[in-house]
């Protein structure tokens, strides 16, 4: 599988948990959105998607990275850091 | 009836709360309409033999309510059903209720077990089955606390008095109005939503399921009184009762040691009333839906009362046992039950620890429509 | 109601356990000197946590405190333990609380944790139905009152506040009031809760535990350490406590309670300094009265932001002295308040300000001339102390205590 098919697998897991997390449609999250001002994300919420990506991606991403995560890019940003190889 | 419980004269030197209105969700379905009268309602308890995770026990979930469309869809999944409960209660109270206090002279207290057992479970299992222990789900650790339900039924209302929650088995809706009453005494607030809440789950059913702690034909159940109170004669408008005493016990002396308590507790509360047993029209005893101490609690009642008991309200086939709700539903009971003169009931509760506690409420003739 | 016809309330018995032992000689003597309560973790299974350190209780034996220990869970072990050190203390004999109406009041955030965390095992372990009905009896939470009430044979009013890591300031509280207008003749108020997995997993999972150790106040703060332990304080009326010439380690000035009502986890500046407004004004207390503020001081960003605006809001220009004693015991959640409690009415009573030992430097963000008392106890006269406690739900409650004239 190329890195690119990983890459895109894996970023179409994070929208899902972070539709998920924010209860939104897929119809209302666009890379320009912002989870806190578009959603109402709280400091709750936003560990809450942390936390599925931990739990399921797989992956473990450390404290001092987990207190901002203002949009989607930054989210798929965090995910793909933290799957390559060397952090598995 | 004695000139001290004049409802509609001055204030009593005794009484200790004016009821002003009420939210309750119960097995029996959904205000004080539904527990009218006694025996069953809708729906029938269903038995766990259509769940797997069930013992082959009855039964009662509260009856006609959506979470959902009380509470709107959004976050509802995090909540437990006990802070759902919680707040679609106080939401209730504060609907029935006239304007009064403003919200920061407005507190709120309920009464609990342990709070949620299935939020507390879901996150233990978790700490067992995931890869690393603290990989739980951090939306679903408030839910953990007893604190939760209390505050996120602040949240819900606006509310920022004193918000606080007591503990306290099937005597904790008590615990509940006695704290309410204290803080209205001592100006820590002007109004006090007071109540109890206890939810089902397949664990605690289960611990009942063995420890064949039910009385024969009580489903286990879950539900949610929550009552506004006012300081007496503070408020203006409908009346659904005055508390005239409220007070709780304790022994460790085993249950013929709660059995006296508990009389001593009623006779102490019917002084402090300034009334005497045979004022009382009513009473709602609590623990008949559990083996063993219905048994407790009706000794105390025979000592109180000898052989002149007043007709009980029984309500265990009404809303089953609800446990940490018990006594918050039996107040219930008693509001929507005044009979056509009114009257004065005499709740009791006896809890498995050594608890002992009654409360004293003087019912209006007639309230025409309940909530 | 009339009236409530007032009577000054005065703490004459002090007990604790604590991550420095049984006992509030060790517990004060440990804060004092600024040493340390906090080590591994020993209490559940630590494998596979990224933090490993807590502030327990070592070498608990409830036997040689309690009569009947086999009826009651860790927290009920600690909250009655210090009870009986507290009747012990303040020289009434066990008798003549048994006679009175005694009540007992205390806080717990989680309850009987440890019990719920063996059901858990028992569930994950062998199923639902495995569930034992003795243990899910023994796991209301109201039984730490009630453990406190049996082993002293009190027959008095219990209550047990599950107000989370507020619950100690609302159970003092409420004795104070039931002592103040005469519904108790006594009072045994405190807290206590069990270290435990879940709680320890939760914080863990928000991203609020410390590296090492708490350092509240500090630039470099990140974090709580979780802790356990229980403590309780005997109120009896003033004047009783003086006929009888009784040790006043402090007399109790009054308390205030708010709600955020806005936030299960963040805290409120703006509720918090109304909530000491309140207080204060319950108390009868002016903010420049105040010689010293017993913080929450968690250790978390989030708090200590928070508590210094709020206290920058009431105290103005001139902020007392404060400092928080979980540096050294870690949190120990409903417990905590009621720590800061019993250390602060020793502070009055012997004159000196608790320190804030693992304060390294100052944050500059909380703002200039912030006197947080690092290293070791400071000699002080202290006349009036405040004691704040803070909780999820947005629930805060603040007591006052004052030096009684010898």
């Amino acid at each position: 599988m190329s890195s690119t098919a990983i890459s895109g697998d894996l970023r179409e897991k994070v929208r899902q948990i972070v539709l998920d997390v924010l209860e939104i449609d897929t119809a209302e999250l666009t890379e320009e959105s912002s989870f806190i001002d578009d959603f109402g994300a709280d400091s709750l919420l936003v560990i809450e998607m942390f936390a599925r990506f931990e739990r399921q991606l797989g992956i473990r991403i450390p404290k001092d990275e987990m207190t901002d995560l203002p949009d989607l890019p930054a989210a798929y940003a965090i995910a793909e850091k933290y799957s390559e190889p060397s952090h598995v | 009836m004695t000139a001290v419980l004049e409802l509609d004269g001055t204030r009593p030197a005794t009484a200790v709360a004016d009821i002003t209105g009420c939210g309750v969700l119960s097995a029996a379905g959904p205000g004080l309409a539904a527990l009218r009268g006694t025996g069953w309602r809708s729906p029938l308890p269903r038995t766990a033999s259509d769940e797997p995770d069930w013992p082959p026990l009855a039964v009662a979930p509260v009856a006609g309510f959506d979470p959902a469309e009380t509470l709107g869809s959004r976050g509802i999944a995090r909540l437990s059903r006990s802070e759902q409960l919680a707040m679609a209660a106080c939401l209730a109270a504060l609907d029935a209720t006239r304007e009064g206090p403003g919200a920061d002279r407005t507190g709120i207290v309920l009464g609990t077990s342990m709070g949620s057992a299935r939020a507390v479970l879901d996150l233990l299992r978790d700490t067992f089955q995931q890869a690393r222990p603290y990989l739980v789900n951090p939306s679903g650790f408030p839910s953990t606390m007893m604190v939760s339900a209390a505050g996120r039924a602040a949240i819900r209302t606006g509310l920022t008095g004193v918000n606080a929650t007591v503990s306290g088995g099937p005597v904790a809706g008590l615990h509940a109005v006695r704290y309410a009453a204290q803080a209205l005494r001592n100006g820590h607030a002007d109004r006090m939503l007071a109540g109890a809440v206890e939810e089902l789950s397949p664990e605690a059913a289960w611990a009942w399921h063995h420890g064949n702690a039910l009385a024969a034909d009580t489903p286990l159940a879950e539900g949610c009184a929550v009552f506004t109170l006012d300081a007496p004669g503070t408020a203006a408008g409908r009346r659904l009762g005055r508390i005239l005493a409220c007070e709780t016990a304790f022994t460790a002396d085993g249950p013929a040691a709660v059995s006296a308590l508990l009389a001593r507790t009623v006779r102490t509360a019917l002084a402090r009333a300034g009334v005497t047993a045979a004022d009382v029209t009513t009473v709602v005893p609590g623990a008949r839906g559990r083996r063993g101490w219905a048994a407790v609690e009706e000794r105390a009642l025979r000592a109180v009362f000898g052989a002149g008991a007043p007709p009980c309200l029984e309500i265990a086939g009404t809303v089953g046992e609800a446990h940490a709700a018990g006594a918050a539903l039996q107040l219930a009971a008693a509001l929507a039950n005044p009979g056509p003169d009114g009257g004065l009931a005499l709740l009791t509760s006896v809890g498995t620890d050594g608890s002992a506690g009654c409360l004293v409420v003087d019912l209006p003739a007639s309230p025409g429509e309940v909530p | 109601m009339s009236e409530p016809a007032v009577r000054r309330v005065a703490v004459t018995g002090l007990g604790a356990v604590s991550g420095f032992g049984t006992g509030k000689d060790a517990l004060v003597a440990g804060i004092k000197a600024g040493r340390s309560g906090i080590g591994p973790i020993e209490q559940f299974d630590a494998a596979g946590f990224d933090h490993t350190l807590a502030g327990e209780v070592r070498g608990f034996e409830p036997a040689a405190h309690l009569r009947r220990p086999g009826r009651w869970g860790r927290s009920g072990w600690f909250a009655a333990t210090a009870a009986r050190e507290a009747v012990s203390d303040s020289g009434l004999g066990p008798g003549s609380l048994a006679a009175a109406r005694t009540a007992s009041s205390f806080g717990t955030t989680n309850g009987e944790s440890q019990v719920l965390e063996r059901l858990a095992e028992q569930v994950v372990g062998q199923g639902t139905d495995a569930v034992s009905p003795e243990l899910a009896g023994r796991t209301d939470a109201g039984r730490i009152a009630a453990a406190v009430a049996a082993e002293l044979g009190l027959t008095g009013e219990t209550m047990t506040f599950g107000t989370a890591c507020a619950a100690a300031n609302y159970a003092i509280g409420y004795a104070f009031d039931l002592v103040r207008t005469g519904e108790a003749d006594y009072a045994l108020c405190g807290g206590a809760d069990a270290a435990n997995r879940a709680t320890h997993a939760g914080f863990h999972r928000l991203g609020a535990l410390a590296r090492d150790v708490p350092r509240p106040f500090d630039k470099d703060r990140d974090g709580i350490v979780t802790a356990e332990g229980g403590v309780a304080l005997l109120l009896e009326p003033l004047d009783d406590a003086l006929a009888r010439g009784a040790r006043v380690y402090a007399e109790v000035l009054g308390y205030g309670m708010t709600c955020d009502a806005r936030h299960m986890t963040n805290p409120d500046a703006a509720s918090i300094a109304e909530c000491i407004r309140i207080a204060q004004r319950q108390a009868g207390i002016k903010p420049e009265e105040v010689d010293y503020v017993c913080a929450h001081g968690t250790g978390t960003r989030a708090n200590e932001a928070a508590e210094v605006a709020a206290v920058r809001e009431v105290f103005g220009a001139r902020v007392p002295p404060i400092s928080s004693v979980k540096s050294v015991l870690g949190h120990t959640m409903g417990a905590a308040a009621g720590f800061g409690a019993l250390i602060s009415c020793v502070a009055l009573d012997e004159g000196f300000l608790p320190p804030n030992a693992t304060l390294r430097e100052p944050d500059p963000e909380l703002g200039p001339d912030l006197d947080c008392v690092p290293g070791v106890a400071r000699e002080a006269r202290v006349r009036v102390a405040q004691n704040h406690g803070f909780a999820f739900g947005g629930n805060n409650a603040v007591t006052l205590f004052g030096k009684v004239a010898a």
